[in-house]
Parts: C-alpha cells; sequence; structure tokens
C-alpha cells in the first residue's frame, strides 16, 4: 500500500467523489483535498451539490453565487477553484446548448411544466449534478475535479440519473404524449383513456396539457441529453474516477458510511479511500504514582477535571475501535481502500486556515496520523 | 413545565435538523417520553421505522412513505385499479414529476389524516433531514399556485390550515452546539415561520459537552495540560454557539448532553434527559 495514499489520489485523479452522511465534516474533507491538489501544483475544482452553503461558509465565500466558478487565493503553486450547483441554470444552459433552435430554447423555457420541473428537487437535482460534472469534466481549466455529494443517504442517486431520466424520456406513454397533437387528448386510445383521466383527477387538465407541450417542445432534444448522460456515467465508472467515503466516529454515521459501501459494491465502483474524519484526539496520561497522589488531594473541581480528561482518553479509545472494526468490515469488500484520519479539532472549521490545517493531516503518511 | 402541558401544547409536532444532530433519536425519545407520561402517542416516521423504541401501551408507531403516497391516495379516493395501472405502466413518476411537491403534500395530507382521528393523541413526525423539512411544509403552498382547482387543491387547502395554526401543529428544530449547525438552524428557523408560516416549539440542542470547571493550569501536571486546554477550547466553541442561538431565536432552548450509547439505551437515556430538561422550562 502507498506510503502517501491522498497525495497520490490528489495528483492521478480526474475525479473526487465525496460521500458521507451530515456531521462528519464531508464539505471541509472537499475543500481540503482540493487544497491539497493545488499545494501539488494542479488546478482543482470543488463543486458543492448540498443546497446548504456549507462550503462557502467554510471558505468565506459569499452566498448567491450560483454557478459562478470563483477562485479561492491561496499560497500554492497550483489552483483551487470553487462552485455550487444551480439546478436552474444548469438546466437553462443545458437546454440551450442541446436545442436546434433559440426559439425552440425559448418554448421549452416559458413552459409552466419545464419551469416545475427545475425548482423540484428531487431527481432534477440528481440529473443536473451529472450534466454539470460533464460541463467541467470538458473544461481545460481544471485537472482535477472534486464533487461534494449531499448529505444524504440518496446521495448516489446522480450515478443512475441519467439512466432514469433517458428511461422516462422513452416511455411509452411519453413518446404518446410527444406525438403531434391531433386536437388535444381526445384522440387518446380506448386504453389510454383511464390512465389519462386518472392524472388529470389528481393534477388537473391543465398541467396534463402543459406537460405534453414541454415534452413536445423537448423532443429530439433528448438525445443530446442522453449522450452526454453516458459520457459522465462512463467517467464516474472508469479509473480516473476516485471515490471517497468520510465519516466520523459516532454509531449513526458509521450506520451510513456501512450503508454508502454497500451503494458502491452495488454499483460495481471501487471504494478508494476512507476518511476518518473528527477523531477524538489523544493526549498525554498520568503515571500510576501521579494519578494516586492526586486522587489523595482533590478539590471539587480539579476532581471534575480529571475526570472529564478521563473521559477524553476514553472517547480516543472508543473511536479507534469502532472505527478499526469499520475499516476491517469495509476491507472484505474493497481490499485495497486506503485510510486517512483527521482530529477533531476544539472548534469549527470557519477558514481556508482550518481547511489547509485538515489537509496536511489528510496527506500526512499513515504512520504519523 | 409539567410533561403533559409540553406534549399538549400542539397535536401534531413535526422534529427537523440537518444529518448528524441526531434528529431521529430525539424524535423517539420525545415519542417514549410522551408515551411514559401516559399520553397515547403515535410516532409517524417517513421512509424507514424507527429503530429501538421500547414497547409501550400508549406508543404506536407507522412509517409513513413518501413513494408510495400517490397510490394510497389514489386508493383512498377509490382509484386504486388505475393506481395499479399507473404504477404497473412505470408513469407515477410523470405523474408526480408533472406536480413537484406532490408526494410532500400527500405525506402531511396522512399526517392530517392522523390527526383528525386522534383528538386527544399526541402525533411526534420523525421530520426529513436537512433542508428539505421545509420544502415539506412549503409544498401545500406551491402545488396551490400550480394546481387551480380538483381534490390536491383541497388538500393543500386543508393541510395549509394544519400547519398555520400553533395549537396544531409546530416544528421542533434539533441542532447541535456547533456554530456551522446553529447558523443554519437559525436560517431554517426564520423560513419555517416567514415563509411557511409555522409556529416552533422550543429548540433542542443535542449533543452537547459538559461544562468545564475553571481551574489555574499550574495546578495541573503537565501530562495532562493539553487536554484542559482542548476541553476548555471546546466548551468556549460550545458557550459561543449556544450565545448565538439565543440571541437569534426567542424559543427556549432545551440542552441535552452527548451519550455513547445506541439503540434503546440511548433512546430511553435522551428521554430521560429531555423529561429534566423540559421539567426545568418555567
Amino acid at each position: 500500500m502507498s506510503t502517501q495514499p491522498v497525495i497520490d489520489m490528489c495528483v492521478s485523479a480526474r475525479v473526487i467523489v465525496t460521500c458521507g452522511t451530515g456531521g462528519v465534516g464531508k464539505t471541509s474533507v472537499a475543500a481540503a483535498l482540493g487544497f491539497e491538489v493545488a499545494q501539488q501544483g494542479k488546478r482543482a475544482i470543488v463543486i458543492t451539490i448540498d443546497p446548504a452553503r456549507r462550503l462557502a461558509d467554510a471558505i468565506g465565500l459569499g452566498e448567491g453565487t450560483g454557478n459562478e466558478i470563483q477562485r479561492v487565493p491561496l499560497d500554492a503553486t497550483g489552483e483551487l477553484w470553487v462552485t455550487m450547483l444551480d439546478v436552474q441554470e444548469t438546466f437553462d444552459s443545458l437546454v440551450r446548448d442541446t436545442s436546434p433552435t433559440p426559439e425552440r430554447a425559448k418554448e421549452v423555457m416559458d413552459n409552466s411544466f419545464y419551469r416545475s420541473l427545475s425548482r423540484s428537487l428531487s431527481g432534477t437535482r440528481d440529473y443536473m449534478a451529472a450534466e454539470r460534472l460533464y460541463d467541467l469534466c470538458e473544461d481545460e481549466r481544471f485537472d482535477v475535479i472534486i464533487v461534494d455529494t449531499p448529505p444524504s443517504r440518496n446521495a448516489l442517486d446522480f450515478l443512475e440519473s441519467p439512466e432514469r431520466l433517458a428511461r422516462f424520456l422513452k416511455h411509452p406513454i411519453v413518446k404518446f404524449l410527444v406525438a403531434p397533437s391531433r386536437g388535444g387528448f381526445r384522440l387518446v386510445n380506448a386504453a389510454m383513456q383511464p390512465v389519462f383521466k386518472a392524472i388529470s383527477t389528481v393534477v388537473g387538465g391543465d398541467t396534463l396539457t402543459g406537460t405534453a407541450a414541454f415534452l413536445r417542445a423537448f423532443d429530439g432534444m433528448e438525445e443530446e441529453f442522453s449522450r452526454r448522460a453516458l459520457v459522465v456515467a462512463a467517467t464516474l465508472r472508469s479509473s480516473a474516477s476516485s471515490f471517497v467515503i468520510v465519516t466520523a466516529p459516532s454509531p449513526d454515521a458509521l450506520t451510513e458510511a456501512n450503508h454508502f459501501v454497500s451503494e458502491l459494491s452495488r454499483l460495481g465502483i471501487t471504494l478508494r479511500l476512507i476518511v476518518a474524519n473528527r477523531m477524538p484526539p489523544h493526549f498525554g496520561t498520568l503515571t500510576a504514582t501521579e494519578e494516586h497522589s492526586m486522587a489523595q488531594s482533590q478539590s471539587g473541581d480539579l476532581a471534575r477535571v480529571h475526570e472529564l480528561i478521563a473521559g477524553l482518553h476514553d472517547d480516543a479509545d472508543r473511536a479507534d475501535s469502532d472505527i478499526q472494526a469499520f475499516i476491517q468490515r469495509t476491507s472484505v469488500a474493497f481490499p485495497a481502500v486506503s485510510i486517512a484520519f483527521a482530529t477533531e479539532l476544539a472548534t469549527d472549521i470557519h477558514d481556508m486556515d482550518s481547511i489547509g490545517a485538515l489537509a496536511q493531516q489528510l496527506a500526512a503518511p499513515p504512520s504519523q496520523q | 413545565m409539567e410533561l403533559h402541558p409540553f406534549f399538549t401544547a400542539q397535536r401534531v409536532l413535526i422534529v427537523a435538523g440537518k444529518g448528524g444532530v441526531g434528529k431521529s433519536t430525539v424524535a423517539a425519545s420525545l415519542a417514549q417520553l410522551s408515551a411514559r407520561s401516559g399520553l397515547p402517542t403515535l410516532l409517524i416516521t417517513l421512509d424507514e421505522p424507527a429503530n429501538g423504541l421500547a414497547p409501550d401501551v400508549h406508543l404506536e408507531q407507522i412509517t409513513v412513505s413518501p413513494g408510495r403516497a400517490l397510490s394510497d391516495y389514489l386508493a383512498t379516493k377509490g382509484l386504486g385499479l388505475i393506481s395499479r395501472q399507473l404504477a404497473r405502466s412505470g408513469i407515477m413518476e410523470l405523474v408526480a414529476t408533472t406536480a413537484p411537491g406532490l408526494d410532500d403534500l400527500l405525506v402531511l395530507g396522512r399526517i392530517k389524516a392522523f390527526e383528525n382521528e386522534r383528538p386527544n393523541g399526541v402525533i411526534i413526525v420523525d421530520g426529513p433531514a436537512a433542508g428539505h423539512a421545509l420544502d415539506l411544509v412549503r409544498a401545500p403552498e406551491q402545488l396551490k399556485r400550480a394546481i387551480g382547482s380538483g381534490p390536491i387543491s383541497q388538500q393543500a387547502d386543508e393541510v395549509l390550515t394544519m400547519l398555520s395554526d400553533p395549537a396544531r401543529c409546530k416544528v421542533m428544530l434539533v441542532t447541535t452546539a456547533a456554530i456551522t449547525p446553529v447558523t443554519e438552524t437559525c436560517e431554517a428557523a426564520d423560513e419555517l415561520t416567514e415563509k411557511a408560516h409555522i409556529a416552533l416549539a422550543p429548540i433542542i440542542v443535542n449533543k452537547c459537552n459538559p461544562d468545564v470547571p475553571r481551574v489555574d493550569d499550574a495546578i495541573l501536571l503537565p501530562a495532562i495540560r493539553e487536554a484542559y486546554q482542548y476541553l476548555s477550547l471546546r466548551a468556549a466553541a460550545q458557550t459561543e454557539a449556544i450565545g448565538v442561538l439565543t440571541d437569534s431565536l426567542k424559543q427556549p432552548q432545551l440542552h441535552l448532553i452527548q451519550h455513547h450509547s445506541d439503540g434503546t439505551a440511548l433512546i430511553n437515556t435522551i428521554a430521560d434527559d429531555l423529561e429534566q430538561a423540559i421539567r426545568g422550562l418555567p
């Protein structure tokens, strides 16, 4: 196994995907990996799909920047850039890029169904994340793209979203809606009739008409959509991409980390690195003699301080054994996986200096972690 | 404050908070405590059932799945056959996409139905994670704009009436005592009250570290000074985060200490801590 797994990954990967549940410091780790790429003389961009502005908070960027790409001032030979995912903006530019004429693009974008589609968070966000990744992969300004997935169980859904959309667009009923209108839905064939009636009952007839109009305007554009989606899917499954699970030593974080391990196995993707973040630090201990003499002569406050410090030791030991158990389980599915550790700081990560300190911890040789 | 007035201050309590703050455990502990105090209690989870609840005659739990909410709704409207056809043809997804937020509205509709069935019960909802809570409670209003009339629009009206009535429904935000989650909690609180017009219950500050007494470094043996400094720094950061929360939100706070157990033991311990914290409220 390599003596510097994080540095090796930072200089060799084209795409790095971090996943993990909320509260484990996933966004900070993504930023720290970007920092390390820049230290290694390469150009990194970190994209966070998380609608909360946590990456922005951590590196001191303002709010409401949308898809804008911003450079983080660093003293490094390489570069660090950051951006967020604006679903609406990404969808709009995708429509403009793939539309045969500007008029058709406008028709799609003015459609009420399109507007509600791009506002709805679920599937569309996943799909646009994949689309944005396609764009960034084509962008020659960046050597390494780091994708910070949302802190949810379904974070890896975006890997499958392109296929889902393609399936959806090929569905017979969608094809039917796309077919040239012959007097609205009056000529809907007998088999379809009750289905349309049901949909109309639930969402109202106008909504369905709007949907049909959208799908018609959209007709033909889905081929380019699908092509891009397949390129992204292929990149993510190739050796150019590295997947990282970020976890912390708490029972709930480890449960979620196990879930990501099985998701990656199911998707046939290799896990490259586990980041055990927020590990409680180890501190010096008293000798048995010192402890004995302390126990003799302690006021209430001092006794409490000793008790709390003993608690810190217990925390650190428990965390070590919980993480080791997780690593062992994970090594069964992914024998070549590397591990990097970072200790929990007394204060929140809130600026680029603390990101840099985190990067230094992650990049340190395993023996020094 | 006694437990009964605390739990009956509203009929539906939606517990929300971002990942990692222990939202689901807090929701389960609240339900456990409410049932333990003798109130008929229903814990509603989304997607997956709660783990580790101890059996209690007053406690029931049910899982509402957003993915199945639409077919359940159609079935109750006597459209079960159609619903199965839609599911089989795979276009349920199309219907849901056509009206974003439909799943969320139907989930809230189910919760409202439980509320109607149990006028004297306590309903605790282990809400969706992170920013999704806001999407959930804003879904009825957005759908109403998209769909002018019909059964869905009527459903949206009924749900909105429940959400905006503080005697029927409140949101309980859960955070940890660190600056990033506290900032996000304050933002969520503003949006919930201003945009969704939902009242807030007391805020839960979970996973607090114990207070650290101030002692002179010099009286500590050198080997443990570093550990003491770490404890002090951590305590100061926690005090600062709680200060920000107190300055920003007027809701009372319930502070819960960090525990290392899990499962039933953790739920019971947190229920005990909650009981003490609630009794400490004015």
